[in-house]
């Protein structure tokens, strides 16, 4: 795969994906339910009871203890993922001698996808904002191949509104699905936080990754500028005054989303550049 | 404002610069590309006003900064004159009039005011040109252009005068010269005057275009004087007073005066005048000297103040004599009623009808050697007739010598017994015929006759008559209806004689009976009186001719012989009647003496009439007021203005520091700190040190550097000795030693860079100058040390004598005197017994102190020479053969070297024990 090397496979081999909230019993995953069902992981033998599948019936069993006995499995249901990829102008910042945004977020999409389907569940893209279509969610391996080559066609392009392209994401959310949001979550913060309120709505279970450039949180230029923002409009200051104000206001604003996110339940990760560190955090919690 | 250097504002355009660079790099900002500017805008806008500000405030600062260095190179000059060009024309007016004469502290305001023009005549440049004349009411000497040293004689010449000041012409004359001088030059005008308020009696003219006119002004000073002396309106010659006006300007004042008439003080007043306004006092004089010519000439002084000529007035008064008549009656029976006496004893005797203010004595005629003629004014014979012997020609010699006799002939008297009186008297009495007249009516018209209208004089009529016949020269007052003379007068040698035609006796005449009788009684006497005898004051003024003129009864000489109040006399030509003395010159009496021994007093006072004591200052003046003693600075302020290039230039600093303080970083430098204000803070300070190490490079530091002094043709007999003393003085002590040796003049600023200074000589050098002499003082004053050696060690020359000269003048209040044995000298680093030198070991060194320590040394033993040496290194001279002595000279001359630079702490107490234990261990 293009957007997950074997490298970051293996590292990634521990990690699953174990939502808090119930998934809707839609299909037989890997995730456990009360209810009984087929799944992959043995329970118990039963005695045959007339009415039960003939294909339950393990023959090695009635091979050995000449009885009938039904293999019964623990139900498990299939989590439906949705990945919120946000591909807004402002993802396509690179900082000096790094890659851009928008390249890490697209690993950390084909990671969390991979994890998904490795599972068992279901994974699928969303691109919020950008140009490039999305991915439904599907099951199985052959769905990451899909889910790379739309990572790889997927670009950036200048959403004013972060949070508007957000919420709209979030009305064409199922509900009892998973959701994890890949942004940099740089715009307005009331109505960002406004929009994953939403997209953690109707038991809907909410990741968000931030993905961000050093840069961002530094701001280490100096002079005189005129700072062109990737999401349109322009700015001539003086660095050196502002820089201080910027970090200032922008730790602010990682402060808002941590304690908003906490507050809610969310797991909440920030990333600048290794996504591989910041995924086990995210999952862990 | 004005600039010297103009041509430098054409670079007040760069001035605009910062702002133009400030937008250009606007303009050239970089371009950064950023992810979401919502933060970066939300910060923005709140810091924008205070960088608006901080950018706006940077632009001014720079701007500010390079218009005031623009401005500092154009120099601008406050308050000069225009032309800023070549030389200066300076017109100095000195005041001479008496005011200038008031003394404060001990000075004359003239000699202050004169000093001042002369220090300020020692400031001009050599392309300046100057006038300088004195001026009271005119200016005294013409304006013409010189240097400085003629104006500086001019002024040198010039004498404060007894007339008053009026500056108008003496400023007229100024801008006259001014205004030939070619433009481009300064021009200037300094009235060295005292700035009273009478020198401006006229308005000022206008000053030349760009003339500066500079004035002195000096404190109020309150000054009293006398204004006026004459004659008390109720004055007469038997009660003769004086009345004295005096006024005082500034203070009120109690004057009080005394009136010295010759040596004698003859009288007393005081009167207390309010300032501004006149008083008067009015004393009472002794009786005139002489009777007959009652004058009275003198002085009055006041008490002296500040201005002292003008407290002292002279006077000469004179008034009518009234003197003592002498009746002598030739009737033996003068006293009995109706006969001539009893009628004069009733004009005389003060009952109804006297005469007041003339008393007579009465004396038979035959008795009349008894009486001291000269002691009476007019002698009146009543009854005229046959005369005792010699009394005629007595009468005669009192009537020359300028006594009055008046003739009335006797009842029985006839006209020969009458000759010898006619002989003289100006009417020859002779024998008449009746019918007499009757009436008498007056033939002039005098004061005499004066209201005689209203007495019937027709009624007057004569029994008995004489004829008179009025010699040539002789006035008939009264005549008789026909014409016939009753009444002559004349002159009778310096007197008077008046004859009367009938006798005074009731047989003879009713006229003792008439009313118009002592009418006509004092007319007679008053024509026995000199006509010149009217009250007067005999007065002129400083300056003005003094004039005598005789009038026509007097007889005028051909010469007068003038005194002056110095004593001096001086013979004048008498033309006309008319004698004249030009100009009296100072105040004080002058005396007419004529050959005779007439004597007329003339009293010539100051001028009260132009306000010159009135030492009030002049409100508003047209000139720009200056103290005396800083006269130089306002000159220079106002002529050249003042250089306001400094503050211009502080002004760019403080635009400069602003600018440093307003660029610097806002908060505390990110990773990459600003460099600008650190590489600025470095520039100024590599600035400041390169300014402080101009003056360090002749700085020895802490190090011993033998600085020489070159004076004369033998100032350096051992080139190489100095080197080898510092370095055994490196060797022996913890000095640190500059190995070169330092050769100096007097002159050169590094004559204070050492503390020690070392004079040689053989021959005498040259004299030093008054500036050599002052700098070798400092030199001294400021804690340097002069070690002046006579290297010839032979007998007393011409070296030795200049230097105890110069010892002289450098240090005059100290004598040249030899070290006394236990001197610290002796013990500062080795412990001497004495003196020692290479040439001679007797002789004491000798040291001039200035205050506790030695400042200059003299010594005639060549303690240089001991370590002189030649080409092989072996000694050069050989110090007597005595190793030892060339040990001690050099010992010496580090002990010498130690005091210099230590002083005198090995004389501390805390020295003593340890020297004294070891000057009695030594061996020697």
């Amino acid at each position: 795969m293009r957007w997950l090397d074997p490298a970051d496979q293996a590292r990634l081999k521990a990690l699953g994906f174990a939502p808090r909230r119930l998934a809707s019993p839609l299909a037989a995953g890997t995730h456990r339910t009360l209810a009984r069902g087929f799944s992959r992981e043995f329970s118990q033998y039963r005695a045959y009871s007339p009415g039960d599948e003939a294909r339950a019936i393990d023959w090695k069993a009635y091979a050995r203890f000449d009885r009938w006995y039904v293999r019964e499995h623990r139900s498990e249901d299939r989590v439906r993922l949705s990945v919120l990829l946000d591909a807004s102008g402002s993802m396509g910042f690179a900082g000096a001698g790094r890659a851009p945004k928008f390249d890490v977020a697209r690993r950390a999409a084909a990671a969390l996808g991979w994890i998904a389907i490795a599972q068992g569940d279901e994974a699928g893209l969303i691109p919020v904002g950008g140009a490039g279509a999305g991915l439904p969610a599907r099951a199985g391996a052959p769905h990451l191949g899909a889910f790379d080559a739309v990572l790889s066609a997927l670009e950036c392009a200048p959403e004013a509104d972060l949070g508007a392209a957000l919420e709209a994401a979030a009305e064409r959310l199922p509900p009892r699905s998973a959701v994890v949001v890949i942004s940099d979550l740089l715009g307005d913060t009331a109505r960002i936080l406004k929009a994953l309120r939403r997209l953690s709505a109707r038991r809907r279970e909410l990741l968000v990754l931030r993905v961000l450039d050093p840069d961002e949180r530094d701001f280490p230029y100096d002079g005189a500028l005129v700072v062109e923002g990737l999401e349109g409009g322009r700015l001539s200051l003086d660095a050196n005054a502002a820089a201080p104000a910027y970090r200032e206001a922008f730790a602010r604003q990682e402060e808002a989303y941590r304690s908003a996110l906490r507050r809610a339940g969310v797991p909440y990760a920030t990333t600048a550049g290794d996504w591989t560190a910041a995924l086990p955090r995210l999952l862990a919690t | 404002m004005n600039f010297s250097s103009p041509l430098a504002l054409w670079a007040l355009p760069a001035a605009a610069l910062p702002a133009l660079i400030h937008l250009l790099a606007r303009r050239a900002a970089r371009r950064q590309s950023f992810s979401d500017l919502t933060l970066l805008a939300a910060v923005e806008s709140r810091l924008r006003p205070r960088a608006r500000l901080r950018e706006f405030l940077l632009l001014a600062a720079r701007t500010l900064l390079i218009l005031a260095l623009v401005l500092a190179a154009a120099g601008p000059v406050a308050r000069g004159s225009a032309a800023a060009g070549s030389g200066l024309d300076l017109v100095l007016l000195l005041d001479a009039s008496y005011s200038t004469r008031a003394r404060e502290a001990g000075r004359a305001r003239f000699d202050r005011a004169r000093d001042a023009g002369r220090r300020l005549l020692k400031r001009l440049a050599p392309g300046d040109r100057v006038a300088a004349a004195a001026f009271d009411e005119a200016v005294l000497s013409p304006l013409e252009w010189s240097d400085a040293a003629g104006a500086d004689a001019a002024l040198e010449r010039a004498a404060p005068g007894l007339r008053g000041t009026d500056a108008r012409p003496a400023l007229t004359a100024a801008r006259d010269l001014l205004s030939r001088s070619p433009r481009g030059r300064r021009r200037a005008v300094v009235v060295l005057g005292d700035g009273a308020a009478h020198m401006l009696r006229s308005s000022a003219p206008q000053a030349a275009d760009g003339a500066v006119v500079l004035g002195l002004r000096f404190p109020p000073l309150a000054n009293q004087w006398i204004s006026d002396i004459r004659p008390a309106p109720d004055s007469s010659a038997r009660a003769p007073r004086l009345e004295v006006r005096a006024a005082a300007a500034g203070a009120p004042a109690r004057a009080a005066f005394d009136v010295w008439i010759g040596e004698r003080r003859a009288g007393f007043a005081s009167a207390a005048a309010a300032a501004g306004a006149e008083t008067s006092a009015v004393i009472a004089l002794p009786p005139a000297e002489n009777p007959r010519a009652p004058a009275w000439a003198g002085r009055v002084a006041a008490r002296p103040d500040a201005l002292p000529d003008d407290d002292v007035g002279y006077f000469s008064i004179r008034h009518r004599a009234e003197p003592r008549a002498l009746v002598l009656a030739s009737d033996p029976s003068a006293d009995r009623a109706g006969r001539a006496v009893w009628f004069l004893r009733k004009l005389f005797g003060g009952g109804e009808g006297s005469i007041a203010g003339r008393e007579a004595d009465f004396l038979a005629a035959a008795r009349w050697k008894e009486a001291d003629l000269s002691a009476y004014g007019t002698v009146i014979l009543p009854d005229a007739s046959r005369l005792p012997a010699g009394l005629s020609t007595a009468l005669e010699r009192f009537a020359s010598s300028g006594g009055g006799v008046w003739v009335v002939p006797g009842a029985d008297a006839r006209p020969d017994d009458l000759a010898p009186l006619s002989a003289w008297l100006p009417a020859r009495l002779s024998a008449a015929a009746a019918p007499f007249p009757r009436g008498i009516r007056a033939a002039r018209a005098a004061s005499e006759t004066e209201g005689w209208d209203s007495y019937e004089l027709a009624r007057v009529a004569f029994a008995r008559m004489f004829r008179l016949e009025p010699a040539p020269g002789a006035e008939v007052w009264l005549a008789g209806p026909g014409g016939e003379p009753l009444l002559a007068a004349g002159a009778v040698g310096r007197g008077r004689g008046v004859v009367w035609a009938a006798p005074l006796d009731v047989d003879s005449s009713n006229l003792g009976l008439k009313p118009v009788f002592p009418a006509w009684a004092k007319a007679c006497l008053s024509l026995t009186l000199p006509r010149a005898g009217a009250d007067e004051s005999l007065q002129s003024r400083v300056g003005r001719p003094i004039v005598r003129v005789w009038s026509a009864d007097e007889p005028a000489p051909d010469r007068v012989t003038v005194r002056a109040p110095d004593g001096r006399r001086t013979a004048v030509a008498v033309r006309g009647r008319r004698a004249e003395w030009p100009s009296a010159d100072e105040p004080g009496l002058y005396a007419f003496e004529e050959p005779g021994g007439l004597q007329t007093t003339f009293a010539v006072n100051l001028d009260p009439s132009r306000g010159e004591s009135d030492l009030t200052p002049a409100a508003s003046p047209p000139w720009i007021p200056a103290d005396p003693d800083a006269l130089e600075d306002a000159f220079a302020t106002a002529v050249y203005g003042v250089d306001e290039r400094w503050l211009a230039l502080a002004l760019a600093a403080l635009a400069l520091v602003a600018e440093s303080l307003l660029a610097l970083p806002v908060a505390p430098a990110g990773r990459r700190a600003d460099a600008s204000p650190d590489a600025r803070a470095a520039v100024l300070v590599t600035l400041l040190l390169a300014a402080a190490a101009a003056p360090c490079a002749a700085q020895q530091g802490d190090r011993f550097v033998w600085t020489q002094l070159r004076l004369g043709s033998d100032w350096d007999p051992y080139p190489d000795a100095p080197g080898r003393v510092a370095a055994w003085l490196g060797l022996v002590t913890s000095a640190e030693v500059g190995v070169e040796r330092r050769v100096i003049k007097l002159d050169d600023a590094e004559l204070f860079s050492s503390p020690f200074l070392y004079l040689a000589g053989g021959g005498p050098p040259p004299e030093l100058t008054d500036a050599q002499l002052r700098r070798l003082r400092q030199f001294l004053a400021g804690g340097g040390f002069l070690w002046i050696e006579d290297s010839t060690g032979g007998p007393r020359a011409g070296f030795d004598r200049w230097a105890r000269r110069t010892i002289g003048l450098v240090l005059p209040g100290s004598e040249l005197k030899p070290l006394p044995g236990d001197h610290v000298m002796y013990r500062t680093f080795f412990l001497l017994r004495g003196a020692a030198g290479c040439a001679r070991a007797d002789e004491p060194l000798e040291g001039a102190a200035l205050g506790e320590r030695v400042a200059i040394l003299y010594s005639r033993a060549d303690s240089l020479g001991a370590w002189a040496q030649d080409a092989f290194g072996r000694p050069l001279k050989s110090c007597g053969g005595d190793e030892s002595r060339r040990e001690r000279a050099k010992r010496l001359t580090l002990n010498v070297i130690m005091y210099s630079m230590t002083g005198s702490y090995k004389a501390d107490a805390v020295h003593q024990a340890m020297i004294l234990e070891k000057l009695g261990a030594a061996p020697r």
